[in-house]
Protein backbone atom coordinates (compact mmCIF):
# COMPACT_ATOMS: atom_id res chain seq x y z
CA UNK A 1 0.00 0.00 0.00
CA UNK A 2 1.40 3.15 -1.38
CA UNK A 3 -0.03 5.82 1.73
CA UNK A 4 -1.66 5.18 5.06
CA UNK A 5 -4.46 6.44 6.74
CA UNK A 6 -2.43 8.16 10.13
CA UNK A 7 -5.77 8.80 11.87
CA UNK A 8 -9.02 10.98 11.74
CA UNK A 9 -10.73 14.27 12.19
CA UNK A 10 -12.75 14.67 15.35
CA UNK A 11 -14.52 17.75 16.34
CA UNK A 12 -14.17 21.24 16.56
CA UNK A 13 -11.75 22.61 19.56
CA UNK A 14 -12.39 26.20 20.37
CA UNK A 15 -13.28 29.28 18.38
CA UNK A 16 -10.80 29.61 15.92
CA UNK A 17 -11.35 26.63 13.74
CA UNK A 18 -9.06 24.16 15.11
CA UNK A 19 -10.02 20.46 15.41
CA UNK A 20 -8.94 17.52 17.53
CA UNK A 21 -6.99 14.57 15.28
CA UNK A 22 -7.13 10.72 16.66
CA UNK A 23 -4.19 9.33 16.06
CA UNK A 24 -4.30 5.87 14.95
CA UNK A 25 -1.25 4.52 15.57
CA UNK A 26 -1.34 6.23 19.09
CA UNK A 27 1.47 8.36 18.18
CA UNK A 28 1.93 12.08 17.57
CA UNK A 29 5.51 13.01 16.46
CA UNK A 30 5.24 12.03 12.68
CA UNK A 31 2.44 14.68 12.58
CA UNK A 32 4.16 17.31 13.80
CA UNK A 33 6.81 17.29 10.55
CA UNK A 34 3.74 17.45 8.15
CA UNK A 35 2.56 20.26 6.06
CA UNK A 36 0.03 19.13 3.56
CA UNK A 37 -2.19 15.78 3.84
CA UNK A 38 -5.11 14.05 1.71
CA UNK A 39 -8.27 13.89 3.71
CA UNK A 40 -10.95 11.28 2.48
CA UNK A 41 -14.04 9.55 3.32
CA UNK A 42 -16.74 8.28 1.09
CA UNK A 43 -15.81 9.46 -1.55
CA UNK A 44 -15.09 12.51 -0.47
CA UNK A 45 -11.31 13.98 -1.30
CA UNK A 46 -9.25 17.00 -0.81
CA UNK A 47 -6.24 17.95 -0.44
CA UNK A 48 -5.59 20.46 3.03
CA UNK A 49 -2.26 22.51 3.84
CA UNK A 50 -1.87 22.58 7.91
CA UNK A 51 -1.48 26.03 9.15
CA UNK A 52 -0.76 24.96 12.82
CA UNK A 53 -0.17 21.80 14.59
CA UNK A 54 -0.34 20.89 18.31
CA UNK A 55 0.13 17.89 20.62
CA UNK A 56 -3.15 17.78 22.72
CA UNK A 57 -3.25 14.68 25.22
CA UNK A 58 -4.85 11.88 23.85
CA UNK A 59 -4.21 13.19 20.21
CA UNK A 60 -3.45 16.28 18.71
CA UNK A 61 -5.38 19.24 17.56
CA UNK A 62 -4.71 20.97 13.69
CA UNK A 63 -5.82 24.30 12.24
CA UNK A 64 -6.15 23.59 8.46
CA UNK A 65 -5.65 26.52 6.23
CA UNK A 66 -8.88 28.12 5.03
CA UNK A 67 -11.21 26.88 8.20
CA UNK A 68 -10.98 29.86 10.31
CA UNK A 69 -14.58 29.06 12.19
CA UNK A 70 -15.58 25.65 14.25
CA UNK A 71 -18.77 26.00 12.05
CA UNK A 72 -16.77 25.45 8.83
CA UNK A 73 -14.06 23.69 10.62
CA UNK A 74 -16.71 21.08 11.41
CA UNK A 75 -17.27 19.92 7.69
CA UNK A 76 -14.15 18.22 7.80
CA UNK A 77 -15.19 15.92 10.87
CA UNK A 78 -14.86 12.42 9.93
CA UNK A 79 -12.47 12.51 6.91
CA UNK A 80 -9.50 10.12 7.31
CA UNK A 81 -5.98 11.93 7.14
CA UNK A 82 -3.88 9.72 4.58
CA UNK A 83 -0.53 10.30 3.69
CA UNK A 84 2.72 8.59 2.02
CA UNK A 85 4.00 5.54 3.47
CA UNK A 86 7.35 7.34 4.58
CA UNK A 87 5.30 10.27 6.48
CA UNK A 88 3.51 7.87 8.50
CA UNK A 89 4.47 6.61 12.21
CA UNK A 90 8.33 4.66 11.50
CA UNK A 91 7.85 1.34 12.14
CA UNK A 92 10.67 -0.26 14.78
CA UNK A 93 12.21 -3.88 14.56
CA UNK A 94 10.11 -6.76 14.56
CA UNK A 95 6.95 -4.43 14.00
CA UNK A 96 4.91 -4.18 11.40
CA UNK A 97 1.96 -2.52 9.57
CA UNK A 98 -1.53 -4.05 9.87
CA UNK A 99 -1.48 -2.80 6.35
CA UNK A 100 0.82 -4.92 5.71
CA UNK A 101 0.00 -8.02 7.16
CA UNK A 102 -3.59 -8.28 5.69
CA UNK A 103 -3.91 -10.09 2.67
CA UNK A 104 -0.27 -12.31 3.68
CA UNK A 105 -0.38 -16.30 2.92
CA UNK A 106 -0.19 -18.09 6.15
CA UNK A 107 2.73 -21.17 4.77
CA UNK A 108 3.84 -23.86 6.50
CA UNK A 109 6.84 -25.66 4.50
CA UNK A 110 6.00 -24.29 1.44
CA UNK A 111 2.80 -24.79 1.47
CA UNK A 112 -0.22 -21.82 1.44
CA UNK A 113 -1.94 -22.76 4.52
CA UNK A 114 -4.43 -19.76 5.24
CA UNK A 115 -4.44 -16.50 3.94
CA UNK A 116 -4.85 -13.12 7.04
CA UNK A 117 -7.74 -11.24 6.56
CA UNK A 118 -7.82 -8.97 9.38
CA UNK A 119 -5.37 -8.14 12.47
CA UNK A 120 -7.45 -7.88 15.47
CA UNK A 121 -6.13 -6.51 19.04
CA UNK A 122 -6.89 -8.64 21.88
CA UNK A 123 -5.20 -12.04 23.47
CA UNK A 124 -2.20 -12.77 25.37
CA UNK A 125 0.30 -10.23 23.27
CA UNK A 126 -1.84 -8.04 22.10
CA UNK A 127 -2.47 -9.14 18.54
CA UNK A 128 -4.59 -11.79 16.82
CA UNK A 129 -4.57 -12.57 12.77
CA UNK A 130 -7.19 -13.69 11.49
CA UNK A 131 -6.77 -16.91 9.44
CA UNK A 132 -8.94 -17.59 6.87
CA UNK A 133 -9.06 -21.39 4.90
CA UNK A 134 -11.75 -20.69 2.00
CA UNK A 135 -15.32 -20.73 3.52
CA UNK A 136 -14.45 -22.83 7.01
CA UNK A 137 -14.85 -20.41 9.62
CA UNK A 138 -11.86 -17.85 10.54
CA UNK A 139 -9.36 -18.98 12.73
CA UNK A 140 -7.72 -16.54 15.50
CA UNK A 141 -3.49 -17.45 15.48
CA UNK A 142 -1.99 -15.08 18.29
CA UNK A 143 0.78 -12.73 16.83
CA UNK A 144 3.64 -14.43 18.84
CA UNK A 145 7.08 -16.44 18.34
CA UNK A 146 5.86 -19.64 19.30
CA UNK A 147 3.54 -19.86 16.27
CA UNK A 148 4.59 -17.40 14.01
CA UNK A 149 7.91 -17.77 12.25
CA UNK A 150 9.64 -15.18 9.57
CA UNK A 151 7.52 -12.39 8.28
CA UNK A 152 8.47 -11.59 4.44
CA UNK A 153 6.14 -8.54 3.41
CA UNK A 154 8.16 -8.63 -0.05
CA UNK A 155 6.74 -11.83 -0.99
CA UNK A 156 3.49 -11.47 1.05
CA UNK A 157 3.83 -14.41 3.39
CA UNK A 158 4.18 -14.66 6.89
CA UNK A 159 5.87 -18.57 8.21
CA UNK A 160 3.38 -20.53 10.49
CA UNK A 161 5.38 -22.53 12.63
CA UNK A 162 2.61 -24.88 14.27
CA UNK A 163 0.05 -25.88 11.69
CA UNK A 164 -2.49 -27.75 13.87
CA UNK A 165 -3.44 -24.39 15.40
CA UNK A 166 -5.81 -24.02 12.68
CA UNK A 167 -7.48 -27.31 13.38
CA UNK B 1 -13.52 -11.45 48.67
CA UNK B 2 -10.40 -14.02 47.31
CA UNK B 3 -10.39 -17.61 47.05
CA UNK B 4 -9.81 -19.45 50.05
CA UNK B 5 -5.79 -20.22 50.00
CA UNK B 6 -7.00 -23.86 51.57
CA UNK B 7 -8.87 -24.87 48.21
CA UNK B 8 -5.66 -24.40 46.15
CA UNK B 9 -6.57 -22.58 42.20
CA UNK B 10 -9.65 -23.73 40.59
CA UNK B 11 -8.92 -26.07 37.37
CA UNK B 12 -11.27 -28.13 35.65
CA UNK B 13 -10.68 -31.80 36.24
CA UNK B 14 -10.89 -32.89 33.08
CA UNK B 15 -8.22 -30.14 31.90
CA UNK B 16 -6.12 -30.74 35.14
CA UNK B 17 -6.36 -35.14 34.13
CA UNK B 18 -5.07 -33.33 30.30
CA UNK B 19 -2.30 -31.33 31.08
CA UNK B 20 -0.78 -34.34 33.47
CA UNK B 21 -0.78 -36.48 31.20
CA UNK B 22 0.85 -34.59 28.28
CA UNK B 23 2.77 -33.48 31.27
CA UNK B 24 4.00 -36.57 31.74
CA UNK B 25 4.19 -37.92 28.29
CA UNK B 26 6.12 -35.24 27.11
CA UNK B 27 3.85 -34.79 24.44
CA UNK B 28 3.64 -31.23 21.98
CA UNK B 29 0.06 -31.06 20.90
CA UNK B 30 -2.64 -28.15 21.53
CA UNK B 31 -5.32 -29.06 24.57
CA UNK B 32 -8.78 -27.58 23.21
CA UNK B 33 -10.70 -26.36 26.29
CA UNK B 34 -14.01 -24.44 26.72
CA UNK B 35 -13.11 -23.73 30.60
CA UNK B 36 -11.81 -20.23 30.85
CA UNK B 37 -12.32 -19.80 34.73
CA UNK B 38 -9.54 -22.65 35.24
CA UNK B 39 -6.40 -21.15 36.35
CA UNK B 40 -3.33 -21.49 34.63
CA UNK B 41 -0.92 -23.73 36.83
CA UNK B 42 3.11 -24.08 36.29
CA UNK B 43 2.39 -27.53 35.11
CA UNK B 44 0.90 -26.05 32.19
CA UNK B 45 4.15 -23.52 31.16
CA UNK B 46 5.49 -24.63 27.68
CA UNK B 47 1.92 -26.32 26.59
CA UNK B 48 -0.66 -24.48 24.06
CA UNK B 49 -4.06 -24.41 25.18
CA UNK B 50 -6.76 -23.30 22.77
CA UNK B 51 -9.53 -21.63 24.52
CA UNK B 52 -12.82 -21.22 23.42
CA UNK B 53 -14.08 -17.70 23.02
CA UNK B 54 -17.75 -18.03 22.66
CA UNK B 55 -17.31 -18.20 18.74
CA UNK B 56 -14.00 -19.62 17.78
CA UNK B 57 -10.42 -20.91 19.50
CA UNK B 58 -7.62 -19.25 20.36
CA UNK B 59 -4.58 -20.67 20.89
CA UNK B 60 -2.25 -19.13 23.85
CA UNK B 61 0.87 -20.50 24.30
CA UNK B 62 1.25 -20.24 28.28
CA UNK B 63 4.63 -19.00 29.68
CA UNK B 64 5.20 -18.37 33.25
CA UNK B 65 4.02 -14.99 33.28
CA UNK B 66 0.86 -16.22 32.79
CA UNK B 67 0.40 -18.61 35.41
CA UNK B 68 -2.23 -17.87 38.31
CA UNK B 69 -4.05 -16.34 35.61
CA UNK B 70 -7.80 -17.48 34.62
CA UNK B 71 -7.25 -18.76 30.84
CA UNK B 72 -10.44 -16.65 29.82
CA UNK B 73 -8.17 -13.81 30.17
CA UNK B 74 -6.05 -14.22 27.06
CA UNK B 75 -8.99 -14.98 25.03
CA UNK B 76 -11.33 -12.54 24.29
CA UNK B 77 -14.77 -12.34 23.87
CA UNK B 78 -14.85 -8.63 22.08
CA UNK B 79 -12.52 -8.15 19.55
CA UNK B 80 -11.61 -4.50 18.21
CA UNK B 81 -11.11 -4.90 14.69
CA UNK B 82 -8.60 -2.31 13.48
CA UNK B 83 -8.33 -0.06 10.20
CA UNK B 84 -6.86 -2.43 7.67
CA UNK B 85 -5.23 0.47 5.69
CA UNK B 86 -3.62 2.80 8.70
CA UNK B 87 -0.10 3.14 9.94
CA UNK B 88 -1.01 1.08 13.18
CA UNK B 89 1.31 -1.44 14.01
CA UNK B 90 1.52 -4.93 15.78
CA UNK B 91 4.76 -6.14 17.20
CA UNK B 92 5.52 -9.88 16.98
CA UNK B 93 6.46 -11.00 20.69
Amino acid sequence: MESLAIGKIAKPFGVHGWLKVQSYSGEVDHFLKLSTVQAKAEGRECLLRIEKIEAHDPGLVIKFAGYDSPETAKALSGLELWVPRDKAAACGPGEYYFADLVGCSLVHDGQVVARVEGVLEGGPTGYLLEAHRGSETPVLVAFEAPFIGKVDLAAKTIELLTPWVLD
Amino acid sequence: MSRSIKKGPFIEKSLYKKVVEMSKAGEKRMIKTYSRCSTIIPEMVGMTLSVHNGKSWVPVYVTENLVGHKLGEFSPTRIFRGHAGSDKKAAKR
